[in-house]
């Protein structure tokens, strides 16, 4: 399930799936910039069925923040 | 479903990455300007124009930065110079304070209001227009579902959703004869899809994103309309098969009153279908017929079936009998003297369909719905036969094709060509470039590909400013015979370099009245004009295409001689005009 995530995040962002983990963020991701996030968030939602608060989508920094809020949805990715 | 099958955003933002827009011949530049975020929306137009072979690029203004892009002279909006612009504004931005509290002021004060943001808007739009030969496309304002009055919104003088269907009412009245600027009915877009579906709070708090991002690529789709219409590639013609198609069933087994076609379901899905092709055909779209199907059994249904909407002469081209869907395009193409790629195959078979696809891909093939309740919706949201205006000729197009087939009679039973062009008749008037020709002689230079000397290709503007040049001829010509009236289908554009010698730039007819000599006389009338104002020689150019072969040897054939890659005539012998032709100036 994890592997769908960073899946989702590589090809947003236009980039390797190996390049992707849960720190992956603006800082190490070349094309993470405020709107491709948008865009990542609307995937995200439609690939998981669920719709995140604006808090949350203000909170989100990096693809372990996304991972954290979808556990709010009850989207557990591992274990 | 057919009507909202559209890929996510991710898809084209990805994918307009890999596309080397240099592989196109066709090429737009096209400029967004928006009061809010429109990001994806260029990438978007990337790629759509990429499938649709064309080369797209793109220049977004900051964000809400319009009017300094506007304003400032030195911006690079001009420096890009765009063949179309799109300027997208908001309701909100547009009423500022007054989208919540429009009950702030009065309603004379309302009324000032919106005359003063509509003179705002049009201002800005005409200092764009002194600037730039841009079309422009301003998309009007979307009218809120909501009101703070609710159900009383019908009881208040000049309301909130007044004043913006005012102000929209306003903006495309103030361009209805504008042939630069275009009003987007963005409202309408908005209802088709649901505000609801559009506009997110969430993105829009967080973004300024005033269309959800899924909606992006519909809007593009809209906006391909008019990058379609400005480039020419506006498909001409549907071809149509018949069985469960335009009726539901198949005639040669379920028979005359087996067929489904009447005012119950399913049959009204096909009534209502043949009304929308019917809607279609009467803006200008030819239609024609190609089906494997005896031709007395179908011909029976079209001529004699209550329910049947589109008759014999709505179509311009009946091709129904036992040959090869392939051979039978091929056939319309050249009855119609039009090329495959400005037409639209509808059958229901996929099989076929694709086979169509994979010998003429020419053609656009549409996908058929599973289901015929949606076949109107299947025609109606194809942005493919959107042109910038529609002209006489466009709106008598279906019938001028039935005069054509009478024509094509005539020919058949006479029995040489000479006797044939005699007994037609044929009248040209020749008309000077004005404000009725001009739409027409525009239009005519965007979509002439076979029979065009130099396929040089001028809107409106561009027509406009050489008819007012003094050393420049612009004119075209009328053709009637005793068959009907051919309409404004040739046109020439002339410089005068000098006294004594002239250049063709363009020269152009429409392949519908080929074969029958006028291309010729009407050389021959300028040649004579020509002589008798002291002219000595006349230049003409071929600048060959992929289509123009019909008129590569047209100069030569009136007698031009080539000379350095141009084609030269002395006007020094005597020049005669065909004996069949009637030429005059009007």
């Amino acid at each position: 399930m994890v592997n769908k995530l960073y899946e989702i995040v590589a090809k947003v962002m236009n980039t390797d799936i190996s390049k992707i983990n849960d720190m992956s963020s603006h800082e190490s991701v070349k094309g993470w910039d405020s709107f491709s996030v948008y865009v990542l968030l609307n995937e995200i939602e439609t690939e998981f069925k669920i719709r995140f608060t604006m808090e949350e989508t203000l909170d989100i920094k990096n693809v372990g923040d996304f991972k954290r809020h979808l556990l709010n949805h009850g989207i557990v990715l591992e274990g | 479903m057919s009507m909202s099958h559209e890929e996510k955003l991710s898809y084209y933002m990805s994918n307009s990455n890999i596309i080397d827009i240099n592989k196109f011949e066709k090429k737009i530049k096209v400029a967004i300007l928006g009061s809010f975020t429109l990001n994806g929306l260029a990438e978007t137009l990337h790629v759509k124009c990429a499938n649709d072979q064309i080369g797209c690029l793109t220049y977004v203004s900051g964000y809400n930065q319009y009017n300094q892009d506007i304003l400032n002279h030195e911006s690079k909006l001009y420096s890009f110079s765009p063949d179309i612009t799109f300027l997208i504004l908001d309701t909100r931005t547009i009423l500022g304070n007054f989208f919540y509290s429009p009950y702030s002021l009065t309603v004379s004060e309302r009324k000032e209001f919106v005359g003063k943001k509509l003179n705002d808007i049009v201002n800005l739009i005409n200092k764009y227009k002194e600037r730039s030969d841009s079309k422009l496309v301003i998309t009007n304002f979307n009218v809120p579902a909501n009101s703070p009055y609710g159900i009383l919104e019908n009881k208040i003088e000049y309301g909130l959703k007044d004043m913006i269907k005012d102000l929209n009412h306003r903006l495309s009245d103030t361009f209805t004869n504008d042939a630069s600027v275009y009003v987007y009915d963005f409202d309408g877009f908005v209802s088709k899809f649901g505000e609801n579906n559009i506009f997110d709070y969430r993105q829009y708090f967080i973004g300024d994103i005033q269309i959800s991002l899924d909606y992006i690529p519909h809007l593009a789709n809209e906006l391909m309309g008019y990058i379609i219409a400005i480039l020419g590639l506006s498909k001409k013609c549907i071809v149509l098969d018949l069985d469960n198609t335009l009726w539901g069933g198949v005639i040669g087994e379920d028979g005359f009153d087996g067929i489904k076609l009447g005012p119950t379901a399913p049959g009204n899905a096909y009534v209502e279908f043949q009304k929308c092709l019917l809607s279609l055909s009467q803006r200008g779209i030819i239609l024609a017929i190609n089906s494997k199907n005896n031709l007395d059994d179908a011909l029976q249904v079209i001529k004699n079936h209550p329910y049947m909407v589109l008759r014999e002469e709505n179509f311009a081209c009946i091709k129904i009998n036992w040959d090869h869907k392939v051979t039978n395009m091929k056939a319309i193409a050249d009855e119609l003297n039009i090329g495959l790629d400005s037409m639209v195959f509808i059958d229901d078979d996929p099989t076929l369909r694709e086979f169509i696809q994979l010998s003429l891909p020419q053609i656009l093939t549409i996908p058929f719905p599973n289901d015929p309740s949606q076949l109107v919706n299947s025609i109606m949201n194809l942005n493919c036969f959107n042109t910038l205006n529609v002209t006489e000729e466009d709106l008598k197009r279906g019938e001028m094709y039935v005069q054509q087939r009478k024509r094509k009679e005539l020919e058949e039973t006479v029995s040489n060509i000479g006797d044939f062009l005699r007994q037609l008749n044929i009248r040209v008037t020749i008309k000077k470039a004005d404000k009725f020709t001009i739409p027409r002689i525009s239009q005519l230079t965007l979509k002439t590909n076979q029979f065009n000397l130099t396929t040089r290709r001028y809107n409106e503007e561009d027509i406009t400013k050489f008819s007012q040049d003094p050393n420049m001829i612009v004119e075209c010509a009328q053709i009637e015979d005793k068959f009907g009236d051919n309409g404004i289908t040739c046109v020439y554009i002339i410089k005068k370099d000098n006294n004594s010698q002239w250049t063709i730039d363009s020269f152009l007819m429409s392949c519908r009245i080929m074969g029958r000599e006028i291309e010729n006389g009407i050389m021959a009338y300028i040649l004579q004009r020509a002589k008798s104002k002291g002219v000595a020689k006349i230049l003409g150019e071929f600048i060959p295409t992929k289509k123009n072969k019909p008129s590569e040897d047209f100069l030569q054939n009136c007698g031009f001689k080539k000379h350095d890659g141009l084609f030269v005539y002395s006007l020094d012998n005597v020049i005669e005009i065909p004996p069949h032709l009637n030429i005059k100036e009007e």
